[in-house]
């Protein structure tokens, strides 16, 4: 059952579309005289590898981005953010990949005395508005700016990467691809099923703001700190 | 929609006398015009990415009605519920109905232009529900009850003072005019109402008819709590803001921020599919998408007046512009500023009450060169000029002008005779250096004084020697 509005719009669009310019079929018009150009290849990068690439972007725009080759070495790097920075309040995701990694344990058995858990179902807002830290894992990574997509699923909530002051991504090398449309394109084609995520979310950097003065201002509604860690497999 | 563009004359010849705030708004819009060069230089395909763009546009609103289909029917297979909105009325009782059955008392919104079209908060506030703004410029200015002056810097018209000031007076905190711990203000007071609002209400910058998914892109966070937190999340799009391929948001994502804040990319774009599906922790319960028509399906009348549909709301033009430099966006007396403001203004309204702000422009043309989409924004407003003056709403002193002109250009003989009578008349006005006074021209112009001697008379006194 559609609306009058919608039905009168609809109409209406249809009607004046019809009205041609003197110049110039409609068929000529509609059809891109070339494909489709997302490149914003830039040419510094040229040379670059795709990681040296999300290296270089991410951290021009205040993000952290540190590549570990073992397991061990992820704990230790881990372990060291966590007490450099005295993130006290820890809530990782469900996602299996960070479940492998065994974090929970790890940390939770080194940082005496702080809280370290998994989202949970009950108050989840509650705990991430005091957590100092969300700990994800990723989908993709873009290298061309620097971009990490997430998918927000039922191991991996949307405000685990927003609500607490400071967000850290575990990714593995082979999650990285060259640009976001590469990976839009596999997004699109992997048998993901669509009623399983609600959202997909691109960061890039800090949440920011110039709103006064021009005058850059880092952690605005969003974290302020922003670290990636890179699983690169030892060749 | 509503204006005041009929007060733009009165209004931009006091701004042009402030000094100080031109000064202010030239260094903060030539501030965005660097950083906005200097993430452009560098991309090597950059007018490839324009044509793409502005073909992509094309496409998309010469096949709207399809497209606007398609997107439906997707978004209603996600779970969000599509209504169609032919007026602002209409939009804006559809999401006070949605607010009453929530029985809501608190309302968060990002950033968004059509809302502020169509006055929402206004509507929202009259209902006795709280509303508040929370992108950081636009709750600024929400604060001082102003509405925003550009774009994309809601709040590029106040000194760090002032804000400080409307703080300290507003929100009862000690005074400080550092930006940084202004924001940490901000912050907090914002927290607390994204976790207590029952709706949040959020623009979008595209919506993507393949997948049925509404897109937004920002960068301080607010929109990922708006869309995220509160039970219902009503979204309100331009009807002009369908694309047709999740495939295109890539050409889009590489020229947006780039033109509308200097950056590569924002530090967050939400690709918004669906509600929250069984099991996931958050994200809202109900979605609403609200297609806002409001006047934009008469412009498609015009074949050549579409283009001003393909706008991405990027603020570039805003920036090169010498007239908005000059006096600031709340002078043009529209949601819509600027050089495409001049432009979608007199259409959304009406060429009478806009009719002054195509000719708020010296067709300079570094708006139509700045654009992403690249709008032809100047011959938009020269055709606007032309309708204005086809539609009799110009000055009829200016008409009578321009048919003597034609008439003196048509006869040889007449203009030559006007020509030494000009030149005869001219020396009547010493004082002046010799420029005739023609009514309204000369109000800020000189008219040129006439050469001493025709070429004609120059080249044949060349002959005869």
């Amino acid at each position: 059952m559609h609306s009058q509005a919608r039905e009168n719009i609809l109409k209406r669009i249809r009607e004046n579309l019809k009205i041609q310019a003197t110049t110039g079929s409609i068929d000529e018009r509609a059809h891109p005289p070339f494909a489709i150009q997302s490149s914003a290849q830039r040419s510094e990068h040229i040379g670059m590898t795709p990681l040296e690439i999300f290296e270089k972007e991410l951290t021009l725009v205040g993000g952290n981005v540190k590549k570990v080759f073992s397991r061990e070495e992820l704990h230790a790097s881990l372990l060291d953010l966590c007490q450099k920075e005295n993130y006290r309040n820890i809530t990782l995701s469900r996602e299996t990949f960070i479940e492998e990694l065994g974090l929970e344990k790890r940390l939770s058995t080194q940082l005496t005395g702080a809280k370290v858990a998994k989202v949970s179902a009950e108050n989840l807002v509650g705990q991430l508005q005091h957590a100092d830290v969300g700990i994800t894992a990723c989908e993709f990574l873009a290298a061309e700016t620097g971009t990490i997509i997430l998918r927000a699923s039922t191991d991996a909530p949307r405000t685990i990467s927003l609500l607490p002051r400071a967000h850290v991504v575990v990714a593995r090398e082979e999650q990285l691809l060259p640009t976001i449309a590469v990976c839009f394109e596999r997004l699109q084609t992997e048998a993901i099923n669509p009623a399983l995520s609600s959202c997909i979310t691109l960061i890039t950097g800090q949440s920011r703001t110039a709103d006064i003065e021009k005058v850059l201002v880092k952690g605005v509604h969003g974290p302020k700190d922003l670290y990636v860690f890179i699983m690169v497999t030892v060749k | 929609m509503h204006v005041t563009s009929k007060e733009f004359k009165s209004k931009a010849a006091e701004k042009s006398q402030d000094l100080g705030a031109r000064r202010r708004l030239r260094g903060a819009t030539q501030h965005s015009v660097q950083s906005r060069n200097s993430v452009v230089e560098d991309v090597l395909n950059w007018e490839g990415l324009r044509e793409t763009a502005h073909w992509t546009k094309l496409y998309s609103i010469e096949h709207l009605a399809d497209l606007l289909e398609e997107f439906e029917r997707n978004a209603t297979a996600n779970g969000m519920k599509v209504y169609w909105a032919e007026t602002e009325e209409q939009a804006c009782k559809y999401i006070l109905d949605v607010a009453r059955r929530e029985r809501a008392s608190l309302i968060v919104k990002s950033k968004s232009m059509v809302t502020e079209e169509i006055r929402l908060s206004h509507a929202l506030e009259k209902e006795g529900i709280e509303t508040v703004e929370t992108d950081l410029g636009e709750f600024i200015v929400q604060l001082a009850g102003e509405g925003p002056s550009h774009i994309t810097t809601p709040a590029i018209h106040k000194t760090r003072e002032d804000i400080g000031r409307l703080f300290a007076d507003q929100l009862g905190v000690p005074y400080s005019s550092d930006p940084a711990h202004l924001t940490g203000i901000a912050r907090d007071v914002l927290r607390e109402k994204f976790l207590k609002a029952q709706i949040g209400i959020s623009g979008g910058n595209f919506a993507i008819a393949e997948t049925g998914e509404i897109i937004i892109v920002e960068n301080e966070g607010n929109a990922r709590l708006t869309t995220t937190i509160p039970r219902i999340h009503v979204a309100v799009l331009g009807i002009e803001k369908v694309i047709p391929h999740l495939e295109d948001l890539s050409t889009f994502l590489a020229i947006l921020p780039r033109s509308g804040t200097g950056q590569r990319i924002t530090s967050y774009v939400s690709l918004i599919r669906s509600p929250r599906c069984a099991g996931e922790l958050d994200g809202p319960e109900e979605i609403h998408v609200v297609l806002l028509d409001n006047g934009r399906s008469e412009i498609l009348a015009d074949p050549k007046m579409r283009e001003v549909l393909y706008c991405i709301r990027c603020g570039a033009c805003l920036n090169v512009c010498p007239v908005y430099q000059t006096v600031g966006g709340h002078t043009y007396g529209s949601v819509y500023p600027g050089p495409i403001g001049s432009a979608f203004t007199p259409l959304m309204a009406s060429l009478e009450e806009a009719k002054d702000l195509p000719y708020a422009s010296s067709l300079c043309g570094r708006c139509s060169e700045i654009c992403p989409v690249k709008i032809d924004i100047h011959h938009l407003l020269l055709w606007l000029r032309r309708k204005s003056v086809s539609e009799r709403l110009t000055n009829p002193v200016e008409r009578l002008l321009v048919q003597i002109w034609l008439m003196l250009m048509r006869s040889e003989g007449l203009y030559r005779f006007a020509s030494k009578a000009g030149r005869l008349l001219q020396s009547l006005f010493p004082k002046r250096n010799r420029s005739l006074p023609i009514p309204i021209w000369s109000k800020s112009r000189d008219f040129p004084p006439l050469a001493p001697k025709t070429f004609r008379e120059l080249w044949r006194d060349l002959e005869n020697e």
